[in-house]
């Protein structure tokens, strides 16, 4: 779940009711709000503000450290300032910003070693992060050397679709697919996934799949 | 059973996959360098719509008037000719009016250092002027700054720059296509200059070009002809797609479909459409293949006296696979249409004295957008948190009468009095209300839906009698 903005209380200071008219904007459609972005960068904050999680989760995912994936995220949003006039929404917002993303991370690796393991998180990092110790379970950490294992477009699929928290529609967008082909697509990769889950427990022979 | 071995293998690969969100200070950091950045669009560089400057009624009349004046005078088949005469197709740009048009008779190129650049077309017409380039053998997948950069220069010593551009990536890698429209170029006008420079510190690029005047024959030569067929129409739910313009040659059939929509919905969006004709043969869609959406705009008043503008009877132009020999009938199939739009509908929750977590509140109210009917059956106060912080969420259930019939994607709401933020949850992307947990409101709360997104499945057939180029 992400939180546009926290709560403010019902007596409303002017800085909250600022926010609460940025939080209201943002109930406008994307369509609408690009319009209008074209001429006021302003009207463009909603939208900044829904997709920066999701653009920084996926190259963080990608590169396994935050300055990196601010440094990618930064540029996929200065690249947006400088296209939008240019763009024509199809109601695909989404998908045309990651496509921005993935080519920023094919030009990142192109220059560095793409094998950043999934495990290394950056020491800079605020270090008790809860969801680091969260995913150190026995089952998650072989769970995440499956994903490691993946075929990179695979890989690209989990990310898009868990990481960056992708529709369907979009993905199947980004790679020039219909929908239900991305769907079977993934659906086909969660019950491989899922065997090897199993088979890893049966050599285990110790842990109880439930 | 297997949805359930799915949702839970659905939540480790999420825990597995989980990645630290952004830091604030960088979010608004990065927010403060855009806006840094940012240069808005100059008005004289802004494309002309002089639909935008009047209001769509009298755009309407004037047309219809055009018409009528037009079919009195000279009889209904040979207005109809009159407005096929002229129009052509042009791969990546749509149907363009050819009457006094200016155009290159051939692409013209330049190359250095294994990089190609090729002026497609260069076409000036009454209204515009559109340049198609391609770009050959430049770095795969970049920015290449083709975006930027690119103007025309006139003998006169003037300079005139694009109002609007696209850029595609074709499935070739290094191959770029990218589409600029211009004003009109001054009469008289036929040679002049591309040029572009890729960065600012780059060796520019400049191609020499001569326009020649687009005769009918220069133009049936040069571009597909086109044909508007009668009747080819379908209409479901309130939402009309016709066909206004098919050309067809042995590179392609480009239709082009006209979008109309209730004054409810903001727009209407073909996402997917198949062409085949009477022996049942399909003509796959050519991916790179021009497709636009473009629309009458128009202002639109709202309920605050705010002005802004609107797309309506949007147009959207695709390509397919050459049409066969012998067909003589064909059919464009569309599966879905998606739809916007952003009603005032407001209804009341009572929330009563005491409310509390887990409290469900009946509404059972009916909207209709158009012909789209909705159901609010219920408002629900859940538990959400946000930064580690527990927060009392008020979630709307909004169905489609007919779930069948619509499919909702995206819900926005507000509550019109209370300083409550909003929420939005990932897996279903509903908008809530929320406030701290020992700051719920009482009593009756006001609630407005301010948005809503989704897709209308159906099957729009629409047939008509192909004409043979």
């Amino acid at each position: 779940m992400f939180l546009l903005t926290d709560m403010s209380d019902h007596s409303g200071s002017t800085a909250e009711n600022a926010s609460l008219e940025a939080d209201l904007a943002a109930n406008l459609d994307e369509d609408k709000l690009i319009r209008l972005a074209r001429e006021d960068l302003a009207q463009f904050r909603p939208l900044y503000e829904r997709w920066l999680p999701p653009v920084y989760r996926y190259f963080y995912h990608r590169v396994g450290n935050s300055q990196d994936a601010e440094e990618l995220t930064a540029q996929v949003f200065l690249a947006v300032c400088e296209k939008l006039p240019a763009y024509r929404h199809r109601g695909h917002f989404a998908a045309w910003l990651f496509s921005i993303a993935r080519r920023r991370a094919a030009d990142y690796f192109r220059k560095r070693d793409p094998s950043v393991p999934l495990e290394i998180i950056d020491p800079a990092d605020p270090a008790p992060n809860p969801l680091v110790q969260a995913i150190n379970s026995d089952e998650i950490q072989r769970l995440r050397g499956i994903i490691q294992s993946l075929p990179e477009r695979d890989q690209e699929l989990i990310r898009l679709r868990y990481v960056a928290q992708l529709t369907f529609g979009a993905i199947a967008r980004l790679f020039n697919r219909k929908e239900d082909s991305v769907r079977k697509q993934l659906s086909r990769l969660l019950v491989r996934m899922q065997n090897q889950m199993e088979d890893k427990y049966e050599g285990a022979g110790s842990i109880n799949p439930g | 059973m297997k949805e359930q071995v799915q949702s839970t293998l659905d939540d480790k690969i999420s825990q597995a996959t989980r990645v630290p969100e952004p830091g604030s200070e960088f979010a608004g950091r990065l927010w403060q360098l855009m806006k840094a950045r940012s240069t808005p669009v100059p008005a004289r560089e802004r494309p002309f719509h002089w639909a935008y400057r009047w209001p769509g009624w009298s755009l309407a009349a004037l047309i219809f008037l055009v018409l009528l004046i037009g079919t009195l005078i000279i009889g209904p088949e040979r207005v109809l000719a009159a407005l096929q005469k002229g129009m052509g197709y042009v791969r990546w740009v749509g149907f363009v009016d050819t009457a006094q048009a200016m155009a290159l008779r051939e692409p013209v190129e330049a190359s250095r250092g294994g990089q190609t650049l090729r002026v497609e077309q260069l076409i000036s017409t009454e209204k515009e002027t559109v340049l198609t380039v391609r770009l050959l053998g430049f770095p795969a997948y970049q920015d290449v700054g083709l975006d930027d950069g690119l103007w025309l220069a006139l003998p006169d010593g003037y300079a005139r720059r694009p109002g609007s551009r696209s850029v595609e990536i074709t499935s070739l890698p290094g191959e770029y296509i990218g589409v600029f429209k211009f004003h009109s170029l001054p009469k008289g006008i036929s040679s002049l200059r591309i040029i572009w420079q890729p960065q600012p510190d780059a060796l520019e690029w400049q191609i020499p070009v001569e326009l020649y005047p687009l005769t009918d024959a220069e133009a049936a030569r040069r571009l597909p002809a086109s044909y508007t067929p009668e009747g080819a129409a379908f209409t479901y739910r309130g939402v009309t797609i016709g066909v206004d313009q098919v050309s067809s040659s042995a590179s392609g059939t480009a239709v082009r479909l006209q979008i109309s929509f209730p004054d409810d919905l903001d727009y209407a969006l073909v996402g997917e459409a198949a062409l085949s004709d009477e022996h049942g043969r399909a003509y796959p869609m050519i991916p790179q293949a021009h497709f636009e959406d473009q629309g009458q705009q128009i202002q639109s008043v709202g309920s605050g006296d705010s002005i802004s503008p609107m797309l309506k009877n949007l147009q959207s132009t695709w390509e397919f696979q050459p049409v066969q020999t012998g067909a003589e009938h064909l059919t464009m199939t569309v599966e879905s249409v998606s739809f916007g739009a952003t009603p005032d509908v407001r209804f009341e929750v009572d929330l009563g004295l005491q409310p509390a977590l887990g409290d469900v509140f009946p509404i059972d109210q009916v909207f209709t957008l158009g012909e789209l009917n909705f159901r609010i059956s219920q408002a629900r106060l859940v538990s959400v948190e946000s930064n580690g912080q527990p927060l009392a969420g008020l979630v709307l259930d909004i169905q489609p009468v007919d779930p069948q019939e619509i499919q909702v994607e995206q819900v926005w709401l507000f509550e019109t009095y209370s300083n409550g933020g909003i929420l939005v949850e990932s897996d279903v992307p509903t908008w809530t209300v929320g406030w701290p947990v020992d700051k719920i409101p009482t009593g009756r709360l006001v609630v407005k839906i301010s948005g809503i997104r989704g897709a209308i499945p159906g099957e729009w057939q629409i047939n008509w009698e192909h004409i043979l180029p």
